[in-house]
């Protein structure tokens, strides 16, 4: 029952291993830039509420409205670039 | 914004991406199945929907999305470093009586071979493995399993059978444990695991809650350091799926063993027919480092239970939610099973 051993290479999911990475990279990409949005987002908020830029390692937490509409466009954030990933075209191809 | 900041964020985003996994990535696969399974039946469909696109970054996802929750640049095990000093310090000691750790306990191969659920180090590889731990499983699925709701659920089952002296095996970091020994306040409630890190949040927790019912003691559970005929119920909440057969085989014996004559063993695990959704517990299972996982859904448990002394296995679906469809889920979930027995009065 000890037979098991643990595997020395990442899983894959595609013919040719590199798909898998280079979705990797992709997938990091777009981690990044959602991360580089919700900065800006906050920053906004706080010039827009105070005028004044946020001092170093400082957090600006925003109102619950500005919350919610961050979750929501975080949301449609991410259904914009997965969304791709279902195949379904938004016009109509000649057969 | 700072690091704390930065990591909520990341971890909202990554919530999101699951939630969209969960939902339109599982209905749009389960369309294309159903599609494909009415033009050449299922066993045709399943091969045609592993070897498609949308499959295969389902697969992708759900792997690197829980990759990502770990080990990235913003997932869990780098977040925990901040504050390991203050962490450690405070799982350090047994938490008023409430922690028995046995440093005599080895680690079977079965469970240290694997970084189970992806968690670098497994659950006792690192002090801190129990802390990740549960903030993982806060964010593993949007819905049913961020809350104590799913286990407070499971515990309401036990009603009318609990008895006065509860051992909950594979507790973890003491989500159902400490559940169940607040639904039975009467009871004495004993959780066992192999992990110490995670035994050690439990028993901190179960302190700073003050729960005067509830004691912890690492323990292999095939090796129950209980004398015969100890407690009135057995359970266990997502354990059975992570033994392999053999070790299965023994954890039955043991809770027999432990078992007063009339005693109960519940567990809440996963048990699936369908043929779509047992395809995608089968890819979950490889795919989050479960590897017993298939094999435990495949095997008889009823005869493993009557073989291992008991008598009278049931296995029900249990429904995590008000509303949860589980033969036609609307979102991916874990096909939710209690399996029960009873040790007869005479054996």
């Amino acid at each position: 029952m000890d037979d098991i051993h643990a595997a020395t290479a990442e899983q894959t999911f595609f013919d040719d291993p590199a798909l898998d990475r280079m979705f990797g990279v992709i997938f990091r990409i777009a981690s990044e830039l959602q991360m580089t949005r919700l900065s800006v987002r906050r920053m906004e908020a706080l010039l827009e509420h105070h005028g004044i830029a946020l001092p170093a390692g400082a957090s600006h937490l925003p109102a619950e409205a500005d919350r919610l509409a961050a979750d929501e466009d975080r949301r449609a954030y991410v259904e914009n670039i997965l969304s791709p990933l279902l195949g379904r075209p938004s016009s109509r191809s000649a057969a | 914004m700072n690091r704390v900041d930065l990591q909520a964020g990341f971890a909202d985003f990554l919530f999101d991406v699951k939630r969209y996994w969960m939902r339109d990535m599982f209905v749009s696969l389960r369309d294309e199945y159903e599609r494909l399974a009415a033009e050449a039946g299922a066993a045709t469909a399943i091969d045609r929907l592993r070897a498609g696109p949308l499959y295969r970054y389902f697969a992708w996802l759900e792997r690197h999305v829980q990759n990502e929750k770990y080990s990235g640049r913003y997932g869990l095990v780098a977040a925990i470093e901040d504050r390991r000093a203050d962490m450690e310090a405070a799982l350090a000691g047994d938490h008023g009586g409430r922690l028995t750790l046995d440093p005599t306990v080895t680690l079977p191969a079965y469970y240290s071979a694997v970084d189970t659920h992806q968690h670098p180090g497994n659950l006792a590889g690192d002090a801190l493995a129990g802390v990740v731990y549960k903030a993982s499983a806060a964010a593993t699925q949007p819905g049913s399993t961020t809350t104590y709701a799913l286990h407070e659920r499971f515990a309401e089952t036990l009603d009318g059978i609990a008895g006065g002296h509860i051992l909950d095996v594979g507790c973890g970091f003491g989500k159902s444990s400490i559940t169940i020994a607040r639904r039975f306040p009467d009871a004495v409630v004993e959780g066992v695991d192999l992990a110490a890190p995670c035994l050690q949040l439990a028993a901190l927790e179960a302190a700073e809650a003050q729960t005067g019912n509830l004691h912890y003691r690492q323990a292999d559970a095939c090796a129950l350091p209980y004398e015969a005929g100890s407690f009135d119920l057995v359970s266990s909440t997502m354990l059975l799926h992570e033994l392999p057969e053999e070790a299965l085989g023994d954890f039955f014996a043991e809770s027999c063993r432990v078992l007063r004559p009339g005693g109960r063993l519940v567990h809440l695990d996963f048990r699936v027919d369908d043929p779509f959704l047992a395809f995608l517990h089968a890819g979950h299972a490889h795919r989050n480092n479960e590897p017993y996982m298939a094999a435990f859904n495949a095997m008889d448990v009823a005869d493993a239970l009557t073989r291992a002394g008991f008598a009278a296995p049931t296995l029900e679906p249990f429904v995590e939610a008000d509303g949860v469809d589980p033969v036609r889920p609307a979102t991916w979930r874990f096909p939710w099973t209690i399996i029960a027995a009873r040790k007869p009065l005479a054996s």
